[in-house]
């Protein structure tokens, strides 16, 4: 349908849409076909089971202005897919959408992402992807968790404007106060979308759970020592949370850890001294 | 008797002669010779020598005994498996006189040899060779069911405890009196004759392996025990240095070698004392109170600053290095005291060193230990104060400049070791030679080197500590002048073979002079000063090409103030000059380092004026066609000349106000406002022909700093608050100095810490920071902290990452 007909137009074809019941039958063929008739972009995507009910659903929230090369849902498409799906458009969950999707651009997924996220996680639709989405509730329970790196190392070039090797710490002070929105991403003068390393913190590594956390972020919000987080910075302190006792137990001197956490334990230390 | 069975009954029958005789005897001359309980010194020898003569017939006879009972003891004894006969009449002896049961012999014996110890160590004198006797006695006397191996005899088992008992009581005491009794030199001088008497005890009377045993009692109790106390007495340590106790001082670091916490304690002790003599020296630099006109500047500091106002004189009284500095003849106390300060510091910290190298030399015999002790207590007290790389360099560029001028060779020489010697402890080496560049710079643009050899040696040093590329830029900024020579006289005959035009006037001729520096690629150029042209010629142009990355100035930022004609066209023609020889390089004139000889014709007749660039300008722009002699406003100087707005005002401070006036100021007052006018000082007059008026300093702010000696013969003009000398930094210029070098450092460490991983390709975190750290030590000692930030820069910018398996591993990424 849709779909279709856009990479269509965008090869200027104009071609009878295939009929979507026949489509599954088919599947085996239809990557490679896909790639010959289709964008060279696309040539990845991959339509195992479901394939077909994936590219239906993904048509529903699709973008379909002439500004995208590839079909790519966009923020409202986002947003619309996440009141649908019932979770919150600044949730882990719309995140760890993403981080399946391995998804280039905060705020759009294209159709690529799409088959491959959606495919990881065995989603064809809003229930199937609401009850995909169940074992990953416990990601964060244990800050061991080995898939855990893998979705903060992904957060980070996530959230990170793509030219920029840093993650702002926050983005103004109205970002302190609202949790970063993976489906309405805030956008600069470039029209670029990031999010503050605030915010995804407290999305992917909770204060509840983990008190150093919360010690930090005081630290960062109250003592603003740094602008920036290097991608040091940002994968060293899963580390340190995962090495170091709440109480600080746990941690060394000569450690090796960047300076922004040595800072850190030494502010915490001095005012736990007063 | 041996033939007929007889021996055992020989044997035992001589055995019981010999101790009936012996029972006899020690009843008959003995006991009556028994001291009383407090015995008299004749009672005792009477006692002894009653004792040793009954000893000393007795081995006659025994020896005799044997000898008749040769065969007895060859035959009987062995098989019988019993001791021979002379030492079955030891045993005798042993039993029935020492043992006797009658008489307390050997209690007796013991006491008495003990208590004729005692009055020996009193002082009294006591019969050697009589005590000599009885202890052989005791050594020869088989203890009592001694084995024959062991050879314990009767000293080993019964005396000698006895003997170290009793020392060990009397030292204790001795202890507690001399503690009590004495200072610091009597008791070590006490100390160290007791050791000696005993030394001689045990030589004279004693068994020799007591005497390491009654040494250890003497130390332990008379010095171990007491090392702190000797040191901290009143009249200990630090009263042997300052009353210069030379003897004594190595007496004390002789006796306390001998007890193993003696010296550790020593040089403790003495580190304190040097650095407190080192926070003396910083201090009395913070006492020394700054001139009013500075004051406000250094309210900060607290150690530092101080320029002190007190002449001169302190640096011939401090030194001794350099007796001349108070006599040089014109240097006009005043104005060098800002210069002072430092070098007292600097005075003061090589004294110190001389001290305690002397002190070294003569009481601690060198030790290595106490001469790394001394040294890094030095290097605290130099690193205590934040200036010491610039105080160093100020030190030697005032000696270069005038201290060292007229001294023999030898002594000079002298004088660098001793400030090179400060120089290994200054850890900040970077620091020193950023301000030592900028020093050097100025004494040489300026001339005001007293001697070439000397700098030459002064960086040949410097490259012995610190290797090639610590002085490879100082070695370049020489390279440039002595291009500059030869650059300028190619330029004369350049200019001479294309004939010249003068154009001079009236008013004021002049000759131009004028800072010039250039820059490019990797050669930049130059501050240049002219030199008297003659008369109706061409101003003279004298060239300083210098190379951009040597010298510590940068190029000017488009401050090119309007040149008069004359100069301008032969600054032009000198870069048509520099241009043809050496295609492709950029030149870059650098005004305010210029001077220029100007000749002025003023009514009171001519005179010779040494001046800035700037000045020759305002001269020669405004002043110098003027037929009537008009006032010139400020504004229109701004105007015509270009000048900067605050280097034109300190210009015509120092023309119109300082110790010269060769232009006056239609106001009065002493800051020069926009709404000023000038005229030339028609009536100017002045003993010299020669006269040299120097700018203002920026920092001076008042016009007072301005003036100098102009004498014919030039010498001593350094030194005054103009530009040309070098003078300690402001704060804020410090700051600045510090923020450079500061980014100057990270690039530092971040090449070594690259160079490093680039060789280990993988290293623990702990282990860089510390090669890192090791490498730079020569140059300075970066914070780890840094060092860590320098590392994190380089994780971002991917010259390296950290393991994946291991996050204290760095991995080198090519």
């Amino acid at each position: 349908m849709p779909p279709r007909k856009r990479r269509q137009d965008s090869d200027g074809l104009e071609k009878p849409k295939p009929p979507a019941k026949t489509a599954r039958k088919k599947s085996d063929k239809q990557p490679s076909k896909k790639a010959a008739q289709v964008a060279p972009g696309e040539a990845l995507v991959m339509l195992g089971d479901g394939a077909e009910q994936r590219l239906q659903w993904f048509d529903k929230y699709q973008d379909k202005s002439e500004e995208h090369p590839t079909p790519t849902i966009g923020p409202e498409g986002l947003e619309q897919m996440c009141s649908d799906v019932g979770i919150p458009i600044d949730g882990l969950e719309i995140l760890i959408v993403a981080w399946q999707m391995e998804a280039k651009r905060m705020g759009f997924f294209t159709l690529e992402e799409w088959q491959h996220g959606m495919g990881k996680l065995g989603a064809f639709s809003k229930s199937s992807l609401k009850a995909s989405l169940l074992p990953f509730q416990k990601i964060h329970e244990s800050a061991q968790q080995a898939n855990l790196r893998d979705l903060y190392k992904f957060a980070f070039d996530f959230a990170k404007e793509s030219h920029q090797r840093t993650l702002p710490v926050e983005m103004g002070k109205v970002a302190l106060q609202v949790p970063i929105r993976i489906a309405q991403p805030l956008m600069d003068a470039n029209d670029t979308a990031h999010a503050p390393a605030i915010g995804l913190w407290k999305l992917i590594l909770p204060a509840e759970r983990f008190p150093l956390m919360g010690m930090f972020l005081d630290y960062l919000e109250s003592k603003e020592p740094v602008k920036v987080i290097t991608r040091d910075q940002w994968m060293q302190f899963l580390d340190f949370i995962r090495a170091v006792k709440p109480n600080l137990d746990g941690y060394e001197e000569d450690g090796a850890w960047p300076g922004l956490l040595d800072d850190f334990v030494a502010w915490k230390r001095a005012d736990a001294e007063q | 008797m041996c033939l007929q069975k007889g021996s055992d009954q020989l044997y035992q029958g001589t055995r019981s002669v010999i101790a009936d005789f012996l029972a006899a005897s020690t009843d008959a001359r003995i006991a009556p010779a028994f001291p009383a309980a407090a015995p008299q010194q004749s009672d005792a020898e009477r006692f002894l020598r009653q004792l040793l003569q009954l000893w000393s017939d007795h081995t006659v006879c025994l020896c005799m005994v044997r000898d008749i009972l040769m065969y007895l003891d060859r035959t009987h004894v062995k098989t019988a498996g019993l001791p021979p006969v002379y030492d079955m009449g030891m045993e005798t002896f042993r039993e029935t006189v020492i043992h006797s049961k009658k008489h307390a012999v050997q209690s007796a014996l013991v006491s008495t040899v003990l208590h004729q110890i005692l009055l020996e160590r009193d002082g009294e004198a006591v019969d050697r060779l009589l005590l000599r006797g009885i202890t052989e006695m005791m050594m020869m006397l088989p203890a009592a069911g001694a084995s024959a191996r062991l050879r314990q005899s009767l000293y080993d088992t019964s005396f000698e405890r006895a003997f170290l008992d009793a020392s060990e009581t009397f030292y204790a005491r001795e202890s507690e009196i001399l503690l009590k009794e004495c200072n610091a030199i009597d008791f070590l001088k006490r100390a160290e004759k007791r050791l000696e008497e005993e030394d001689q005890r045990v030589e004279h009377y004693l068994a020799p392996a007591t005497g390491a045993k009654i040494r250890a009692i003497v130390e332990s109790h008379l010095l171990q025990g007491n090392v702190t106390s000797i040191i901290e007495m009143d009249s200990g340590l630090v009263s042997l240095i300052n009353n210069d106790r030379l003897d004594d001082l190595s007496r004390m670091y002789r006796l306390l070698g001998r007890v193993p916490n003696g010296h550790p304690a020593l040089r403790a002790a003495l580190a304190k004392f040097v650095k407190s003599l080192g926070a003396a020296v910083n201090e009395s630099l913070a006492a020394i109170p700054a001139p009013p006109t500075e004051g406000s500047d250094d309210a900060t500091a607290s150690a530092s600053p101080s320029r002190p106002v007190s002449a001169s004189a302190a640096v011939a009284s401090m030194s001794g290095v350099d007796p001349s500095a108070g006599s040089s003849s014109s240097a006009p106390a005043p104005t060098t005291a800002k210069v002072v300060s430092p070098i007292a510091w600097v005075e003061g910290m090589i004294a110190l060193k001389d001290r305690f190298d002397a002190l070294l030399d003569r009481c601690f015999m060198r030790d290595k230990s106490f001469q790394n002790e001394i040294n890094a207590a030095i290097e605290v007290s130099i690193a205590l104060n934040p200036k010491s790389p610039e105080f160093l360099s100020l030190f030697l560029d005032e000696n270069l400049r005038k201290g060292i001028k007229g001294k023999p060779e030898e002594e000079v020489e002298a004088f660098l070791d001793k400030a090179i010697a400060i120089f290994r402890f200054v850890r900040e080496k970077d620091v020193f030679e950023r301000y030592y560049k900028q020093h050097l710079a100025k004494r040489l643009l300026y001339g005001r080197s007293a001697s070439e050899d000397t700098e030459k040696s002064i960086i040949t040093k410097l490259k012995v500590e610190c290797g090639y590329q610590f002085i490879s830029r100082l070695e370049g900024m020489f390279k440039d002048m002595s291009i500059s020579v030869d650059l300028s006289a190619g330029f004369r005959t350049f200019v001479r073979s294309r004939g010249a035009d003068g154009s001079d006037d009236r008013a004021a001729d002049d000759e131009a002079g004028l800072a010039v520096e250039d820059g490019d690629k990797d050669t930049a150029s130059a501050a240049a000063l002219a030199t008297a042209a003659s008369h109706g010629a061409m101003p003279e142009l004298f060239v300083h090409t210098l190379t951009n990355t040597f010298w510590p100035m940068s190029a000017p930022t488009a401050t090119t103030c309007h040149f008069p004609a004359e100069i301008a066209a032969v600054m032009a023609q000198f870069q048509r000059f520099y241009m043809s020889r050496h295609s492709g390089r950029r030149l870059a004139w650098m005004q305010h380092m210029g001077t220029a000889d100007i000749r002025a014709h003023f009514e009171r007749g001519r005179k010779e004026l040494s001046v800035s660039t700037f000045a020759m300008v305002v001269l020669l722009k405004a002043f110098n066609d003027m037929s009537s002699n008009e006032p010139v406003s400020f504004e229109t100087l701004l105007a015509e000349t270009e000048i900067p707005e605050s280097d034109l005002r300190r210009t015509l401070q120092s023309l119109a106000l300082g110790k010269y006036r060769v232009l006056i100021k239609a106001s009065k007052g002493k800051d020069v406002l926009a709404s000023d006018t000038f005229t030339v000082n028609t009536q100017f007059a002045s003993p010299l022909s020669k006269i040299k008026i120097l700018t203002v300093a920026a920092s001076g702010g008042a016009a007072s700093g301005a003036g100098g000696a102009g004498s014919s013969s030039g010498a001593g003009v350094g030194g005054s608050s103009s530009s040309v000398a070098n003078t300690l930094e402001t704060d804020a210029e410090r700051s600045e100095t510090l923020d450079k070098i500061n980014e100057h450092r990270k690039h530092q460490i971040e090449a070594a810490i690259v160079r490093v991983m680039k060789a280990r390709r993988v290293m623990r975190h702990s282990e860089l920071v510390a090669e890192v750290i090791s490498q730079l030590a020569p140059r300075f000692s970066p914070d780890p902290v840094v060092v860590k930030r320098r590392i994190e820069g380089l994780i971002e910018r991917e010259y390296m990452e950290r393991d994946s398996e291991n996050r204290q591993m760095y991995r080198y990424l090519a």
